[in-house]
Protein backbone atom coordinates (compact mmCIF):
# COMPACT_ATOMS: atom_id res chain seq x y z
CA UNK A 1 0.00 0.00 0.00
CA UNK A 2 2.40 2.38 0.98
CA UNK A 3 6.36 1.76 0.09
CA UNK A 4 9.63 4.04 0.80
CA UNK A 5 12.90 3.56 -0.93
CA UNK A 6 16.19 5.15 0.16
CA UNK A 7 13.98 8.13 0.59
CA UNK A 8 15.95 10.89 1.95
CA UNK A 9 15.00 14.48 3.22
CA UNK A 10 17.31 17.46 4.09
CA UNK A 11 16.63 20.29 6.04
CA UNK A 12 19.12 22.85 8.17
CA UNK A 13 20.15 20.85 11.04
CA UNK A 14 18.01 17.82 9.99
CA UNK A 15 18.22 14.79 7.58
CA UNK A 16 15.24 12.23 7.47
CA UNK A 17 16.05 8.89 5.87
CA UNK A 18 13.47 6.36 5.51
CA UNK A 19 12.44 2.44 4.03
CA UNK A 20 9.50 1.40 4.88
CA UNK A 21 6.63 -0.86 3.69
CA UNK A 22 3.22 -0.60 4.53
CA UNK A 23 1.11 -3.51 3.56
CA UNK A 24 -2.77 -3.39 3.09
CA UNK A 25 -5.17 -4.90 5.64
CA UNK A 26 -2.77 -3.28 8.72
CA UNK A 27 -1.96 -0.72 11.40
CA UNK A 28 1.29 0.58 11.42
CA UNK A 29 2.34 2.89 13.85
CA UNK A 30 5.05 5.40 13.93
CA UNK A 31 6.50 6.08 16.90
CA UNK A 32 9.04 8.89 18.29
CA UNK A 33 9.42 12.14 20.56
CA UNK A 34 8.59 15.47 19.49
CA UNK A 35 10.62 16.39 16.31
CA UNK A 36 11.82 13.47 15.53
CA UNK A 37 10.17 13.22 12.24
CA UNK A 38 7.20 11.87 12.03
CA UNK A 39 5.33 14.72 10.50
CA UNK A 40 8.11 14.74 8.23
CA UNK A 41 7.69 11.31 7.21
CA UNK A 42 3.67 11.70 6.77
CA UNK A 43 4.09 15.09 4.87
CA UNK A 44 6.31 13.06 2.37
CA UNK A 45 4.06 9.96 2.41
CA UNK A 46 1.18 12.41 1.30
CA UNK A 47 3.10 14.40 -1.22
CA UNK A 48 2.96 17.46 0.48
CA UNK A 49 6.75 17.43 0.61
CA UNK A 50 8.84 16.15 -1.92
CA UNK A 51 11.87 14.10 -1.07
CA UNK A 52 15.21 15.22 -1.95
CA UNK A 53 16.27 11.48 -2.94
CA UNK A 54 14.40 8.14 -3.27
CA UNK A 55 11.00 6.80 -4.36
CA UNK A 56 7.52 7.03 -2.69
CA UNK A 57 4.51 4.92 -4.21
CA UNK A 58 1.31 4.93 -2.36
CA UNK A 59 -1.15 2.59 -4.33
CA UNK A 60 1.71 1.60 -5.73
CA UNK A 61 1.99 4.94 -7.72
CA UNK A 62 4.61 7.64 -7.20
CA UNK A 63 2.96 9.86 -4.90
CA UNK A 64 3.43 13.07 -7.52
CA UNK A 65 1.11 11.20 -10.01
CA UNK A 66 -1.31 9.77 -7.95
CA UNK A 67 -4.95 10.50 -9.36
CA UNK A 68 -8.10 12.43 -7.84
CA UNK A 69 -9.45 9.03 -7.81
CA UNK A 70 -6.46 7.26 -5.89
CA UNK A 71 -6.72 10.60 -3.40
CA UNK A 72 -10.17 9.38 -2.52
CA UNK A 73 -9.07 6.20 -1.54
CA UNK A 74 -6.96 8.55 1.57
CA UNK A 75 -8.00 10.19 4.74
CA UNK A 76 -5.77 12.17 6.56
CA UNK A 77 -6.04 13.84 9.85
CA UNK A 78 -3.43 16.41 10.93
CA UNK A 79 -3.54 17.55 14.75
CA UNK A 80 -2.33 21.12 13.42
CA UNK A 81 -4.66 21.55 10.14
CA UNK A 82 -8.16 20.54 8.67
CA UNK A 83 -10.96 22.45 7.33
CA UNK A 84 -11.57 26.12 7.89
CA UNK A 85 -12.87 26.74 11.81
CA UNK A 86 -15.79 29.15 10.37
CA UNK A 87 -17.51 26.32 8.49
CA UNK A 88 -19.50 23.80 11.07
CA UNK A 89 -19.59 19.67 10.70
CA UNK A 90 -22.86 20.30 9.05
CA UNK A 91 -20.80 22.59 5.88
CA UNK A 92 -17.94 20.09 6.54
CA UNK A 93 -20.24 17.11 5.27
CA UNK A 94 -21.57 19.44 1.75
CA UNK A 95 -18.01 20.13 0.76
CA UNK A 96 -17.05 16.38 1.59
CA UNK A 97 -20.56 15.20 -0.37
CA UNK A 98 -18.60 17.24 -3.25
CA UNK A 99 -14.96 16.17 -3.26
CA UNK A 100 -15.55 12.28 -2.62
CA UNK A 101 -18.61 10.08 -5.03
CA UNK A 102 -18.65 7.22 -2.22
CA UNK A 103 -19.58 9.98 0.13
CA UNK A 104 -22.94 9.14 1.94
CA UNK A 105 -24.02 12.55 3.96
CA UNK A 106 -26.07 9.87 6.22
CA UNK A 107 -23.35 8.06 7.54
CA UNK A 108 -21.05 10.79 8.07
CA UNK A 109 -23.91 12.13 10.33
CA UNK A 110 -24.40 9.23 11.84
CA UNK A 111 -20.25 9.13 12.15
CA UNK A 112 -20.86 12.55 13.96
CA UNK A 113 -23.43 11.12 16.48
CA UNK A 114 -20.78 8.16 17.47
CA UNK A 115 -18.19 10.85 18.01
CA UNK A 116 -20.53 13.24 19.64
CA UNK A 117 -19.28 16.16 16.95
CA UNK A 118 -22.34 18.86 17.79
CA UNK A 119 -23.35 19.26 14.09
CA UNK A 120 -24.12 23.32 14.37
CA UNK A 121 -20.73 24.49 16.25
CA UNK A 122 -18.17 25.93 14.43
CA UNK A 123 -14.70 24.47 14.63
CA UNK A 124 -12.75 26.98 15.70
CA UNK A 125 -15.33 26.96 18.60
CA UNK A 126 -14.84 23.61 19.81
CA UNK A 127 -12.63 21.83 22.55
CA UNK A 128 -9.30 20.24 21.33
CA UNK A 129 -11.28 16.91 21.47
CA UNK A 130 -14.37 17.93 20.01
CA UNK A 131 -12.73 18.94 16.71
CA UNK A 132 -9.89 15.48 16.64
CA UNK A 133 -13.68 13.85 16.82
CA UNK A 134 -14.77 16.13 13.65
CA UNK A 135 -11.60 15.98 11.87
CA UNK A 136 -11.99 12.48 12.43
CA UNK A 137 -15.54 11.61 11.18
CA UNK A 138 -14.29 13.79 8.20
CA UNK A 139 -11.70 11.33 7.48
CA UNK A 140 -13.24 8.10 7.82
CA UNK A 141 -16.65 9.33 6.31
CA UNK A 142 -15.91 8.22 2.27
CA UNK A 143 -14.66 5.02 3.42
CA UNK A 144 -11.28 5.50 2.56
CA UNK A 145 -8.70 1.78 2.11
CA UNK A 146 -5.83 4.46 3.60
CA UNK A 147 -5.82 6.77 6.48
CA UNK A 148 -3.04 8.68 7.54
CA UNK A 149 -3.17 9.84 10.82
CA UNK A 150 -1.25 12.38 12.20
CA UNK A 151 -1.35 12.11 16.24
CA UNK A 152 -4.80 11.97 16.51
CA UNK A 153 -5.29 11.73 19.69
CA UNK A 154 -2.86 14.62 20.55
CA UNK A 155 -4.04 16.95 23.79
CA UNK A 156 -6.86 14.72 24.32
CA UNK A 157 -8.03 13.17 27.46
CA UNK A 158 -8.45 9.30 28.34
CA UNK A 159 -12.00 9.33 27.49
CA UNK A 160 -11.43 10.53 23.96
CA UNK A 161 -8.69 8.91 22.84
CA UNK A 162 -10.48 5.42 23.60
CA UNK A 163 -13.47 6.73 21.75
CA UNK A 164 -10.94 7.39 19.10
CA UNK A 165 -9.11 4.23 19.13
CA UNK A 166 -12.36 2.58 19.19
CA UNK A 167 -13.48 4.24 15.93
CA UNK A 168 -10.52 2.98 14.38
CA UNK A 169 -10.86 -0.56 15.82
CA UNK A 170 -14.10 -0.91 13.93
CA UNK A 171 -13.30 1.05 10.69
CA UNK A 172 -10.14 -1.68 10.25
CA UNK A 173 -13.03 -4.41 10.39
CA UNK A 174 -13.66 -4.43 6.45
CA UNK A 175 -10.87 -5.93 5.09
CA UNK A 176 -8.34 -4.81 2.91
CA UNK A 177 -7.92 -0.77 4.42
CA UNK A 178 -4.83 0.32 6.19
CA UNK A 179 -4.18 2.97 9.07
CA UNK A 180 -0.23 4.31 8.95
CA UNK A 181 -0.59 5.84 12.63
CA UNK A 182 1.47 8.52 15.05
CA UNK A 183 1.85 9.24 18.75
CA UNK A 184 4.42 10.31 20.85
CA UNK A 185 2.22 8.72 23.22
CA UNK A 186 3.16 5.24 22.91
CA UNK A 187 0.73 3.59 24.45
CA UNK A 188 -2.16 4.81 23.02
CA UNK A 189 -0.84 2.71 20.38
CA UNK A 190 -0.73 -0.81 22.41
CA UNK A 191 -3.74 -2.51 21.45
CA UNK A 192 -4.15 -0.79 17.92
CA UNK A 193 -1.02 -1.35 16.25
CA UNK A 194 0.14 -4.72 13.98
CA UNK A 195 3.72 -3.12 13.57
CA UNK A 196 5.66 -0.09 14.92
CA UNK A 197 8.12 1.81 13.71
CA UNK A 198 10.45 3.91 15.79
CA UNK A 199 11.81 6.99 14.13
CA UNK A 200 15.06 8.66 15.97
CA UNK A 201 16.76 11.71 14.60
CA UNK A 202 15.14 11.36 11.31
CA UNK A 203 15.98 7.44 11.12
CA UNK A 204 13.85 4.38 11.15
CA UNK A 205 15.63 2.90 13.95
CA UNK A 206 13.61 0.32 15.36
CA UNK A 207 11.03 -2.11 13.51
CA UNK A 208 8.32 -5.15 14.62
CA UNK A 209 5.37 -6.65 15.33
CA UNK A 210 3.48 -4.85 18.68
CA UNK A 211 2.82 -8.40 19.51
CA UNK A 212 6.26 -9.20 20.04
CA UNK A 213 7.64 -6.50 21.88
CA UNK A 214 4.41 -7.07 24.16
CA UNK A 215 4.63 -10.81 24.18
CA UNK A 216 7.80 -11.48 24.16
CA UNK A 217 10.77 -8.82 24.78
CA UNK A 218 11.34 -8.55 28.10
CA UNK A 219 12.82 -5.57 30.43
CA UNK A 220 15.25 -6.33 32.90
CA UNK A 221 16.48 -4.13 35.59
CA UNK A 222 20.20 -4.51 36.36
CA UNK A 223 22.21 -3.14 38.47
CA UNK A 224 25.68 -2.21 37.48
CA UNK A 225 27.18 -5.24 39.15
CA UNK A 226 24.75 -7.96 37.24
CA UNK A 227 25.44 -5.98 34.15
CA UNK A 228 28.96 -7.62 34.13
CA UNK A 229 27.62 -10.41 35.63
CA UNK A 230 25.07 -11.72 33.10
CA UNK A 231 25.20 -13.38 29.92
CA UNK A 232 23.63 -10.69 27.89
CA UNK A 233 21.24 -12.48 24.82
CA UNK A 234 19.17 -10.89 21.95
CA UNK A 235 19.39 -7.18 23.18
CA UNK A 236 17.95 -4.51 21.86
CA UNK A 237 19.50 -1.89 23.61
CA UNK A 238 19.68 -0.56 27.38
CA UNK A 239 19.02 2.94 29.44
CA UNK A 240 20.46 4.10 32.28
CA UNK A 241 18.08 4.54 35.72
CA UNK A 242 18.86 5.49 39.24
CA UNK A 243 21.12 2.82 40.58
CA UNK A 244 21.70 0.74 37.35
CA UNK A 245 20.35 0.45 33.92
CA UNK A 246 17.30 -1.07 31.98
CA UNK A 247 18.34 -3.43 29.48
CA UNK A 248 15.34 -4.24 26.69
CA UNK A 249 16.03 -7.79 25.42
CA UNK A 250 14.18 -9.92 22.69
CA UNK A 251 13.60 -13.02 24.81
CA UNK A 252 12.29 -12.44 28.39
CA UNK A 253 11.20 -16.22 29.00
CA UNK A 254 15.00 -17.46 28.62
CA UNK A 255 15.95 -14.80 31.32
CA UNK A 256 12.84 -15.48 33.41
CA UNK A 257 13.96 -19.46 33.23
CA UNK A 258 17.98 -19.27 33.51
CA UNK A 259 18.19 -15.86 35.62
CA UNK A 260 15.11 -16.28 37.86
CA UNK A 261 17.00 -13.64 40.22
CA UNK A 262 16.32 -10.73 37.84
CA UNK A 263 13.68 -8.86 37.77
CA UNK A 264 12.17 -8.83 34.18
CA UNK A 265 9.26 -6.93 32.80
CA UNK A 266 7.06 -6.70 30.20
CA UNK A 267 8.31 -3.65 28.11
CA UNK A 268 5.74 -1.28 26.95
CA UNK A 269 6.49 0.79 23.93
CA UNK A 270 7.21 4.23 25.74
CA UNK A 271 10.22 2.25 27.13
CA UNK A 272 12.03 1.76 23.45
CA UNK A 273 11.16 5.51 22.96
CA UNK A 274 13.14 5.91 26.12
CA UNK A 275 16.15 3.57 25.22
CA UNK A 276 16.84 5.46 22.06
CA UNK A 277 16.43 9.06 23.55
CA UNK A 278 18.71 8.31 26.46
CA UNK A 279 20.44 4.89 26.26
CA UNK A 280 21.76 3.07 23.67
CA UNK A 281 20.81 0.73 21.26
CA UNK A 282 22.40 -2.08 19.51
CA UNK A 283 23.07 -2.06 15.83
CA UNK B 1 -13.26 21.58 -8.53
CA UNK B 2 -17.43 21.42 -7.39
CA UNK B 3 -15.24 20.37 -4.26
CA UNK B 4 -13.15 23.23 -3.65
CA UNK B 5 -16.14 25.88 -5.09
CA UNK B 6 -18.40 24.22 -2.31
CA UNK B 7 -15.92 25.07 0.15
CA UNK B 8 -15.29 28.92 -0.69
CA UNK B 9 -19.19 29.26 -0.80
CA UNK B 10 -19.55 27.34 2.44
CA UNK B 11 -17.07 29.66 4.09
CA UNK B 12 -18.48 32.81 1.74
CA UNK B 13 -21.99 31.66 3.72
CA UNK B 14 -20.99 31.13 7.09
CA UNK B 15 -19.15 34.58 7.69
CA UNK B 16 -22.84 36.13 7.69
CA UNK B 17 -21.86 39.78 9.65
CA UNK B 18 -19.16 39.92 6.34
CA UNK B 19 -22.62 39.39 4.59
CA UNK B 20 -24.50 42.14 6.00
CA UNK B 21 -21.88 44.30 6.04
CA UNK B 22 -21.30 43.83 2.03
CA UNK B 23 -25.09 43.77 1.45
CA UNK B 24 -25.36 47.00 2.94
CA UNK B 25 -22.38 48.64 0.65
CA UNK B 26 -23.81 47.43 -2.05
CA UNK B 27 -27.31 49.82 -1.38
CA UNK B 28 -25.23 52.64 -0.69
CA UNK B 29 -23.02 52.25 -3.93
CA UNK B 30 -26.42 51.48 -5.72
CA UNK B 31 -28.00 54.43 -4.21
CA UNK B 32 -24.82 56.83 -5.00
CA UNK B 33 -24.87 55.07 -8.82
CA UNK B 34 -21.63 54.26 -8.55
CA UNK B 35 -22.14 50.49 -7.92
CA UNK B 36 -22.03 49.29 -11.43
CA UNK B 37 -17.82 50.16 -12.07
CA UNK B 38 -16.84 49.35 -8.72
CA UNK B 39 -18.80 46.29 -7.42
CA UNK B 40 -18.13 43.62 -9.49
CA UNK B 41 -14.48 44.05 -9.34
CA UNK B 42 -13.92 44.80 -5.58
CA UNK B 43 -15.77 41.25 -4.83
CA UNK B 44 -13.98 39.86 -7.20
CA UNK B 45 -10.78 41.07 -5.39
CA UNK B 46 -12.42 39.78 -2.17
CA UNK B 47 -13.56 36.02 -3.39
CA UNK B 48 -9.78 35.63 -5.10
CA UNK B 49 -8.52 36.23 -1.66
CA UNK B 50 -11.15 33.33 -0.04
CA UNK B 51 -10.06 31.40 -2.61
CA UNK B 52 -6.44 31.58 -2.01
CA UNK B 53 -6.52 31.35 1.74
CA UNK B 54 -7.77 28.31 1.80
CA UNK B 55 -4.36 26.95 0.18
CA UNK B 56 -2.61 28.43 3.13
CA UNK B 57 -1.38 27.23 6.04
CA UNK B 58 -2.30 25.50 8.22
CA UNK B 59 -5.58 25.04 5.98
CA UNK B 60 -3.70 24.02 3.10
CA UNK B 61 -1.62 21.22 4.35
CA UNK B 62 -4.55 19.25 5.08
CA UNK B 63 -6.71 20.54 2.05
CA UNK B 64 -4.16 18.96 -0.24
CA UNK B 65 -5.17 16.00 1.04
CA UNK B 66 -8.41 15.57 -0.14
CA UNK B 67 -9.34 14.51 -4.04
CA UNK B 68 -8.20 17.56 -6.41
CA UNK B 69 -5.47 18.00 -8.90
CA UNK B 70 -3.45 21.09 -8.76
CA UNK B 71 -5.04 22.02 -12.31
CA UNK B 72 -8.31 21.92 -10.95
CA UNK B 73 -7.49 23.80 -8.13
CA UNK B 74 -5.75 27.02 -10.04
CA UNK B 75 -9.01 26.52 -12.55
CA UNK B 76 -10.90 27.13 -9.30
CA UNK B 77 -8.59 29.94 -8.20
CA UNK B 78 -10.45 32.29 -11.42
CA UNK B 79 -13.55 30.75 -11.75
CA UNK B 80 -15.05 31.50 -8.25
CA UNK B 81 -13.86 35.93 -8.06
CA UNK B 82 -15.32 35.54 -11.70
CA UNK B 83 -18.77 33.49 -11.33
CA UNK B 84 -19.24 35.35 -8.50
CA UNK B 85 -18.15 38.84 -10.05
CA UNK B 86 -20.57 37.99 -12.77
CA UNK B 87 -23.49 36.82 -10.79
CA UNK B 88 -23.05 40.18 -8.88
CA UNK B 89 -22.78 42.11 -11.73
CA UNK B 90 -25.60 41.00 -13.05
CA UNK B 91 -27.68 41.92 -9.66
CA UNK B 92 -26.18 45.10 -9.39
CA UNK B 93 -26.90 46.43 -13.02
CA UNK B 94 -30.34 45.18 -12.73
CA UNK B 95 -31.22 47.24 -9.37
CA UNK B 96 -29.06 49.97 -10.89
CA UNK B 97 -31.52 50.04 -13.99
CA UNK B 98 -34.53 49.40 -11.68
CA UNK B 99 -33.48 52.60 -9.35
CA UNK B 100 -32.27 55.19 -12.75
CA UNK B 101 -33.38 52.92 -16.07
CA UNK B 102 -32.53 55.72 -18.44
CA UNK B 103 -28.83 55.11 -17.97
CA UNK B 104 -29.03 51.73 -18.00
CA UNK B 105 -26.56 51.19 -21.52
CA UNK B 106 -24.09 53.37 -18.80
CA UNK B 107 -24.34 50.87 -16.35
CA UNK B 108 -23.72 48.33 -18.70
CA UNK B 109 -20.60 49.28 -19.91
CA UNK B 110 -19.70 49.91 -16.25
CA UNK B 111 -20.59 46.59 -15.17
CA UNK B 112 -18.31 44.90 -18.06
CA UNK B 113 -15.70 47.66 -17.17
CA UNK B 114 -15.58 46.64 -13.94
CA UNK B 115 -15.67 42.29 -14.04
CA UNK B 116 -13.26 43.44 -17.06
CA UNK B 117 -10.65 45.25 -14.38
CA UNK B 118 -11.29 42.76 -11.68
CA UNK B 119 -10.22 40.10 -13.83
CA UNK B 120 -7.15 41.92 -14.35
CA UNK B 121 -6.62 42.72 -10.78
CA UNK B 122 -7.22 38.84 -9.54
CA UNK B 123 -4.87 37.89 -12.98
CA UNK B 124 -2.30 39.70 -10.70
CA UNK B 125 -3.19 38.80 -7.01
CA UNK B 126 -3.29 35.23 -7.73
CA UNK B 127 -0.04 34.41 -8.64
CA UNK B 128 1.09 37.18 -6.71
CA UNK B 129 -0.43 35.51 -3.17
CA UNK B 130 -0.18 31.99 -4.17
CA UNK B 131 3.88 32.11 -4.70
CA UNK B 132 3.98 34.41 -1.51
CA UNK B 133 1.02 34.12 0.98
CA UNK B 134 -1.79 36.70 1.22
CA UNK B 135 1.15 38.69 3.28
CA UNK B 136 2.46 39.67 0.39
CA UNK B 137 -0.22 42.21 -0.46
CA UNK B 138 2.35 45.02 -0.83
CA UNK B 139 3.95 43.38 -4.06
CA UNK B 140 0.75 42.91 -5.53
CA UNK B 141 -0.44 46.71 -4.86
CA UNK B 142 3.01 47.66 -6.29
CA UNK B 143 2.69 45.49 -9.11
CA UNK B 144 -0.81 46.67 -9.91
CA UNK B 145 0.44 50.45 -9.36
CA UNK B 146 3.44 50.21 -11.86
CA UNK B 147 1.44 48.46 -14.31
CA UNK B 148 -0.89 51.04 -14.69
CA UNK B 149 1.32 54.22 -14.23
CA UNK B 150 3.63 52.68 -16.40
CA UNK B 151 1.13 51.14 -18.72
CA UNK B 152 -0.94 54.51 -18.70
CA UNK B 153 2.16 57.44 -19.54
CA UNK B 154 3.53 54.74 -22.11
CA UNK B 155 0.38 54.39 -23.84
CA UNK B 156 -1.35 58.00 -22.90
CA UNK B 157 1.72 60.20 -21.87
CA UNK B 158 1.65 62.37 -24.85
CA UNK B 159 -2.15 63.19 -25.02
CA UNK B 160 -4.75 65.16 -23.66
CA UNK B 161 -8.12 63.89 -21.86
CA UNK B 162 -9.86 64.43 -25.70
CA UNK B 163 -7.15 62.59 -27.30
CA UNK B 164 -7.78 59.84 -24.86
CA UNK B 165 -11.53 59.65 -24.67
CA UNK B 166 -11.02 59.86 -28.81
CA UNK B 167 -8.79 56.59 -28.42
CA UNK B 168 -11.22 54.60 -26.30
CA UNK B 169 -14.05 55.07 -28.76
CA UNK B 170 -12.74 53.02 -31.50
CA UNK B 171 -14.98 50.12 -31.34
CA UNK B 172 -11.45 48.10 -32.23
CA UNK B 173 -9.73 49.05 -28.83
CA UNK B 174 -12.61 47.26 -26.77
CA UNK B 175 -11.41 43.65 -29.07
CA UNK B 176 -7.67 44.71 -28.55
CA UNK B 177 -8.82 44.36 -24.64
CA UNK B 178 -10.23 41.84 -24.48
CA UNK B 179 -7.73 39.89 -26.52
CA UNK B 180 -4.83 41.42 -24.09
CA UNK B 181 -6.85 40.16 -21.50
CA UNK B 182 -7.17 37.17 -22.59
CA UNK B 183 -3.25 36.67 -22.87
CA UNK B 184 -3.08 38.09 -19.52
CA UNK B 185 -5.41 35.61 -18.41
CA UNK B 186 -3.31 32.91 -19.97
CA UNK B 187 -0.34 33.62 -18.33
CA UNK B 188 -1.60 34.54 -15.06
CA UNK B 189 -2.79 30.73 -15.24
CA UNK B 190 0.40 28.91 -16.25
CA UNK B 191 2.66 30.66 -13.44
CA UNK B 192 -0.43 29.91 -10.58
CA UNK B 193 -0.34 25.93 -12.00
CA UNK B 194 3.30 26.16 -11.67
CA UNK B 195 3.26 27.49 -8.52
CA UNK B 196 0.49 24.69 -7.22
CA UNK B 197 2.64 22.37 -8.49
CA UNK B 198 5.84 23.19 -6.59
CA UNK B 199 3.73 24.12 -3.03
CA UNK B 200 4.86 22.30 -0.12
CA UNK B 201 3.58 22.28 3.55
Amino acid sequence: MIQLNNVEKMYPGFKLEADLQIPAGTITGIIGVNGSGKSTLFRLILGLEKADRGDIEVFETDVDKLSAKQKAKIGAVFPDSGFNGVLDPKAVGKILARFYPDFSLDEYNKLCQRLSVKMDQRLEKMSTGQRARAKLAAALAHHPELLILDEPTSGLDVVARNDILGVLQTYMETPGRSILISSHIASDLESLCDDVYLIHEGKLRFHDEVGSVLDEYGLLSLSDKQVQEVDLRGVVGSFPTTGGVKVLVRDRNYYRENYPELVVDKPSLDHLIELYEYGKAEK
Amino acid sequence: MKGLMEYDWQVLISRKNWLVLIGGLAICYIGMGTACGFFPMFLMIILAKIAITKIEEPIGKFLFTLPFTCKSCAYELYAYPLIGGMLIGIMIFAATSIYAPADWPTHLIETISSIGTGLVMISVMIPVFVMFGTQSVGIFFGVVLAAVLGGGIMMFGDMDLAQIMQFFSNPWIGWALAALLIVILAISWTVTLKALNNKTF
